[in-house]
């Protein structure tokens, strides 16, 4: 019994273990490559201070084999010596890729917004085929499936009888239209070309987004428009999505209402502990949460995370769903008319009693206390009881 | 989760607490004497451990929650070892080490509980 126990505990305890944290950065599996450069090749490190590759005086000699972690920002990251050498100065051991469609998932279409070469292989170091995709193409892209672990951001593509592979990181293409979605900006929003970077536009606060929206590699955080009078990149972050139904919070604490979901947003009016919101708009991310409010004159943001300084917004905006129709009048009675039927929804059923939920707090913890004190005299009586019949 | 449930929540809380720390001690070996002492043990201290932390949650944040809960789990490993070791016939173990134990089984079943 006693090893039976022992091995449970010990099982429990190993779990973690086998939990694996996301790296959510991208990676490619490591592939074997040769110096190409007569010269060598430079060895860099990363100033992480400076944010750049410095020289080292350690160079690799022609034809040395190596293997290649990753690539970043035109640099080939190695497994000798964890440096890092110019991707121009290498060359893929296996200069001929051969790609097994059954590793490819099926077809996406998508549009390329940066004049792209196809390369031989799924990698920034392999041969380019010398064909050039130009911005706006619309084209059939098909990325490795998680098995085969290629690589998370090269697709392979064919086009003009050329088969091959580009790029996706770096918003470099737009893929997987989102459909059966709406957004709003939730901010002053810039639209960027993808070509130059430079601003195309710039949207308003509060404005419905009406057109295509694509996504962009998901590490850039951009998505891809497609508007009436212009298309471009805009941040993730500044777009609010629509809920498919309303989604209900209690207020929990008083708040303000911001123009904008920024951190240095001006007031615009504030929320009362106890109002119930009718979210039809919403930002989430790590623990952020901006939530659209419209009542009357009054349009802005509810962002707990900024107001209160927290990086928990559920102490201060319950999810309302766990309600039926409660205090609906105890509500309104509290705050001034609500000016459309809309800005609040309610069922047909008798109003219930309302519930502070931090009064429901303070009694439990009154509660415990009682219990914590009744149960020791219980436990003295009870064995004091025992002590006399022995 | 909803404040206004908290409630059923304490009741479900001690119900598995009760039933995993009892049950444990029949794996140990303790009888129905003492079964009745961790019983009860466990009455008096797991309603105070399931609200106090959560006070600190909801007025202060996450961080301080969690350090309620740490000195919270500590003072039990150590109010329930004495009482144990105060009025407990049996003494095949340490009554602060099987406090640790019962209250450690406890806590991690309810780790695993959740993630599950």
């Amino acid at each position: 019994m006693k090893k039976i126990f022992y091995l449970i505990i010990g099982v429990l305890m190993s779990i973690p273990l086998f939990v694996k944290a996301d790296m959510g950065s991208p990676m490619i599996e490591t592939y074997k490559a040769s110096i190409k450069n007569p010269e060598g090749a430079h060895v860099y490190k990363y100033d992480s201070d400076r944010r750049k590759y410095l020289v080292t005086s350690e160079v690799l000699p022609y034809g040395k084999e190596i293997t290649v972690w990753y690539e970043e920002e035109g640099y080939a990251h190695i497994e000798e010596n964890n440096g890092t050498v110019k991707l121009t100065d290498i060359t893929p051991v296996v200069k001929n890729y051969s790609v097994n469609l059954k590793d490819l998932l099926p077809s996406d279409s998508a549009i390329v917004l940066v004049d792209q070469e196809i390369k031989k292989g799924p990698a920034e170091a392999y041969d380019g085929t010398g064909t050039v995709i130009p911005a706006g193409t619309k084209i059939s892209i098909r990325f490795f499936d998680s098995v085969a672990k290629e690589s998370d951001h090269w697709v392979y593509v064919e086009y003009n009888g050329v088969k091959g592979f580009i790029d996706t990181l770096g918003a470099k293409i737009a893929y997987g239209k989102i459909n059966d979605q709406q957004y709003m900006t939730n901010k002053l929003t810039v639209v960027k070309d993808p070509k130059t970077g430079e601003e195309i536009k710039k949207i308003n606060v509060n404005t419905i987004i009406k057109g295509e929206v694509y996504v962009v590699d998901p590490w850039s955080r951009s998505y891809y428009l497609i508007c009436d009078d212009f298309s471009g990149l805009v941040l993730e972050f500044d777009l609010a999505v629509k809920n498919d139904e309303p989604i209900k919070y209690t207020i929990l604490q008083d708040m303000n209402i911001f123009e904008t979901i920024d951190e240095d947003a001006e007031v615009v009016g504030t929320i009362t502990e106890g109002t119930v919101i009718n979210a039809i708009y919403q930002f989430e991310d790590k623990g952020f949460l901006g939530i659209y409010y419209e009542k009357g004159n009054i349009k802005g943001w509810v962002t707990p995370t900024y107001d209160m300084n927290s990086s928990s917004w559920h102490q201060y905006i319950e999810l309302y769903a766990d309600y039926e129709k409660e205090n609906l009048d105890y509500y309104l009675s509290q705050n001034e008319e609500v000016s459309s039927e809309e800005d609040i929804y309610y069922e047909e059923d008798e109003p219930q009693s309302y519930k502070n939920p931090k009064e429901t707090l303070y009694i439990c913890i009154g509660i415990g206390f009682i219990i914590c004190v009744t149960g020791g005299v219980i436990i003295a009586l009870v064995n004091k009881k025992k002590k006399d019949k022995k | 989760m909803n404040l206004n449930d908290l409630p059923y929540i304490m009741a479900r809380c001690l119900i598995l607490t009760i039933i995993i720390e009892v049950g444990i001690a029949i794996i140990l070996g303790y009888r129905k004497k003492d079964l009745i002492n961790v019983l009860l043990v466990n009455i008096m201290t797991n309603p105070i451990v399931v609200t106090v932390p959560l006070y600190f949650n909801v007025k202060y944040g996450l961080l301080e929650r969690n350090i309620a809960l740490l000195i919270l789990e500590l003072l039990t490993v150590f109010v329930e070892g004495y009482i144990y070791k105060k009025y407990l016939s049996k003494r095949k173990i340490n009554p602060y080490i099987l406090s640790l134990i019962l209250n450690a089984s406890s806590y991690l079943i309810g780790v695993v509980i959740n993630y599950l």
